[in-house]
């Protein structure tokens, strides 16, 4: 069981909650490798997937995750809906919701969108990523990711390397993290790290070579060109050029570290080709771990209903 | 109407009774008698275990919504939140639609409040149709009763536009009122740039935002020898610059809200899109720095910002909602309850009367037999939890909802009208 009836953001769940997040998706991650692939856990639990925002990934990790748990799901896209038409939030949702809906997992470009729509409905809601604030379940499956191929994450060093303003991975990932006992520091321009970041228990490194040496892990994350009206930064060329994680520079570390990133990659932009599919990379290992964490967020949520 | 106040301590530095607590007898909008077991007929009586009295409050930079957005607030309407805490006077904001920005719109702003019972003191755009370009018509709008010139809730960007504002009203000893803030910094703001606004993703509104634009209007009003005002102060560092401009002669005043002597930026964790404000609410140092700005008098005014929102532009995610709170039923609450201890109520009622008089250039009332009733009748110990019931605005977008204050407004009294807060 986990302390919350929602899965809002790393930061409203306890280190225990993680823990056990982290061991109920090992679980899964067992199962999803068998021949039959499904559970009749979440027979009887009917999901609606609100993407708020465009999600290819995310979206296909908690649509298999939910069929994968026998739940039943609906799907929903802003894009074609009548949000479009001008309803608001809490209208769109409570309609949905008059369909006897008993989850929702929820992708919405505003901060706080969960939390909002939390104290207004009944259904547990999981955040699929809201705005620049959180992606929980990106952050559980970087865990446990790091985890499966490190053991454990006491006093890791992890790089975040990047967007760290617009990023809500990020976020999320520096709060998972510390309360699983790692220590993270952030490296980028300047104009894409929030200034108050330290607060946060946080390093910044503007080198990338020296953060990488630092480094256990490097957390690549993507440039989000759509979250920026105003230019950070002169070019992806010169971006490129001092903030690419390229093979040159990882060959010329002292000792090897882990590449991740959580997709969708401009290859040739944050990272490079041959590092993106070397050996250091577990960018695929994240991606079929996203789905037996999410299996697990939804079995435990789904298990306070009864 | 007869109305009794009983042992009332009356708090208004231009009365003889000032500081003493004596009954006030109020016969048809007139002050009869003040003095000791005072009794009368009919009457209708009040009493607290503290009761006070002060001169009616006054409040720079209330958003009035009429003309033209009366779905959020009309001038009948903002009267009664104005009498449910203790104002019998405001000075109002531009931002209506049509822009209070000539001798007509000025006039009907005055005699709507006239006809409503409330004093109104319209502050005129100061760029057309406030969009930040080109004068009004200052001198015409002085003329007909405006208090000032400001774009209200948009603060003026344009440097060149200022300077001329400054130079254009000295013939007639006008004043601007301006809200520092410099839009370029984060356009996409959301509150305070800090440690919350990170732990939250929302895009930060740094205090150089402010700092900037209280320096360069110091500046433009030193080059033009001009007045200002400058409202809803909110950061250490700015309120620093404004003492010193003080200091060195310049004839600049400053108001906070209430809400930045309530409020931090830590308030803000939840979400809560009634606590989305403009400016933003900044941290407890910044508090601690507006505390002692009201004790050494470089605050001369503690406002409502007041500004009535409709429930569709408020009860939304938070980047969607618009800034705004209402403010004049609760700010002399929520001022007393965050300074109980910090700053003495004579001091504090100040902020509500004399202050904001001097800076207008009015006269503040005098509580005296044969004067006409202009006041405000509290107990400052009453403790109260404000409640969807207390707001007397056509909206609702209150960020004292449920706060548990000190202090309670329990009457306004008007030559015209009276009125009393349920208890």
């Amino acid at each position: 069981m986990l302390s919350t009836k929602h899965v809002l953001g790393i930061k409203y769940l306890t280190t225990a909650d993680i823990q056990k997040i982290l061991e109920t998706a090992q679980q899964f991650k067992e199962v999803i490798n068998r021949p039959i692939k499904k559970v009749p856990s979440l027979r009887d639990v009917t999901i609606a997937n609100l993407f708020f925002e465009n999600s290819t990934r995310t979206r296909i990790s908690f649509e298999l995750a939910e069929k994968r748990l026998s739940a039943d799901v609906v799907n929903f896209s802003a894009s074609s809906s009548s949000v479009k038409k001008g309803e608001t939030l809490l209208d769109t949702v409570n309609n949905i919701l008059s369909m006897k809906v008993d989850m929702v997992v929820m992708r919405h470009p505003s901060p706080g969108a969960h939390l909002f729509l939390s104290n207004h409905i009944d259904a547990n809601i999981i955040n699929a990523g809201d705005g620049t604030h959180e992606h929980p379940t990106q952050a559980l499956l970087d865990a446990y990711s790091i985890r499966e191929r490190l053991g454990s994450l006491d006093k890791k060093k992890i790089l975040i390397v990047g967007d760290i303003k617009h990023s809500r991975v990020a976020l999320s990932n520096i709060f998972c993290l510390q309360k699983l006992g790692a220590k993270v520091k952030v490296c980028g321009p300047p104009t894409l790290i929030p200034k108050h970041l330290p607060h946060l228990g946080v390093e910044v490194e503007y080198d990338l070579k020296k953060g990488l040496q630092w480094c256990d892990v490097a957390n690549v994350l993507r440039i989000q060109l759509e979250r920026q009206d105003i230019k950070y930064f002169p070019s992806l060329r010169e971006y490129a050029h001092y903030f690419g994680v390229k093979k040159s520079i990882l060959d010329e570390l002292t000792h090897q570290i882990v590449i991740m990133h959580p997709g969708p990659i401009n290859r040739g932009v944050e990272i490079s080709s041959d590092v993106a599919d070397s050996d250091h990379s577990i960018i695929l290992n994240q991606v079929e771990n996203g789905v037996a964490v999410r299996m697990a967020v939804l079995y435990l949520l789904a298990g306070q209903r009864n | 109407m007869h109305i009794l106040l009983k042992k009332a301590k009356i708090l208004n530095p231009v009365s003889p009774y000032h500081r003493r607590r004596l009954d006030i007898l109020v016969k048809n909008g007139i002050i009869r008698e003040i003095g000791k077991d005072l009794s009368a007929d009919k009457a209708e009586i009040i009493t607290s275990r503290n009761l006070h009295v002060s001169a009616g409050f006054v409040d720079i930079g209330t958003q009035i919504c009429e003309p033209g957005y009366e779905f959020r607030e009309t001038i009948e309407t903002i009267r009664d939140a104005a009498f449910a805490g203790g104002y019998t006077a405001i000075a109002s904001l531009a931002n209506t639609d049509p822009v209070i920005q000539n001798r007509s719109e000025v006039e009907f702003v005055i005699n709507r409040g006239k006809a409503c019972g409330i004093e109104i003191h319209p502050i005129g755009a100061l760029s057309q149709d406030t969009a930040g370009k080109d004068l009004t018509q200052m001198m015409e709008m002085h003329e007909a009763g405006a208090v000032g010139f400001s774009d209200g809730r948009k603060p003026i960007q344009d440097s060149g536009l200022l300077m001329r504002a400054f130079l254009y009203i000295k013939p007639f000893q006008g004043i601007v009122f301006d809200i520092p803030y410099d839009e370029n910094i984060a356009p996409h703001g959301q509150i305070h740039e800090g440690k919350v606004s990170t732990r939250l993703g929302l895009e930060g509104i740094p205090s150089i935002a402010e700092e900037i634009m209280i320096a360069r209007n110091l500046s433009l009003l030193e080059y033009a020898d001009s007045k200002l005002h400058l409202r809803g102060i909110s950061t250490r560092e700015g309120l620093q610059l404004i003492r010193e401009a003080q200091k060195s002669g310049l004839p600049v005043t400053c108001d906070v809200s209430a809400f930045h002597l309530m409020f931090s930026e830590e308030d803000l964790e939840s979400f809560d899109s009634n606590l989305k404000l403009f400016p933003p609410l900044r941290t407890k140092k910044d508090i601690s720095a507006l505390v002692r700005g009201l004790k050494d008098g470089v605050i001369q005014h503690i406002a409502s910002f007041h500004d009535p929102l409709e429930i569709e532009r408020k009860k939304l995610e938070f980047p969607y909602a618009d800034f705004g709170s209402l403010g004049l039923e609760s700010a002399f609450a929520m001022a007393h309850t965050a300074l109980k201890g910090k700053l003495a109520l004579g001091d504090l009622v100040h902020q509500f009367t004399d202050g904001p008089r001097t800076i207008l250039g009015l006269e503040t009332p005098v509580i005296d037999a044969g004067q006409p009733a202009n006041m405000a009748v509290f107990d400052p110990d009453k403790e109260w939890t404000f409640t969807d019931a207390h707001i007397r605005s056509q909206s609702r977008n209150a960020a004292a909802m449920g706060i548990k204050f000190t202090g309670k407004v329990l009457a306004t009294i008007t030559k015209q009208s009276y009125f009393q807060n349920s208890k």
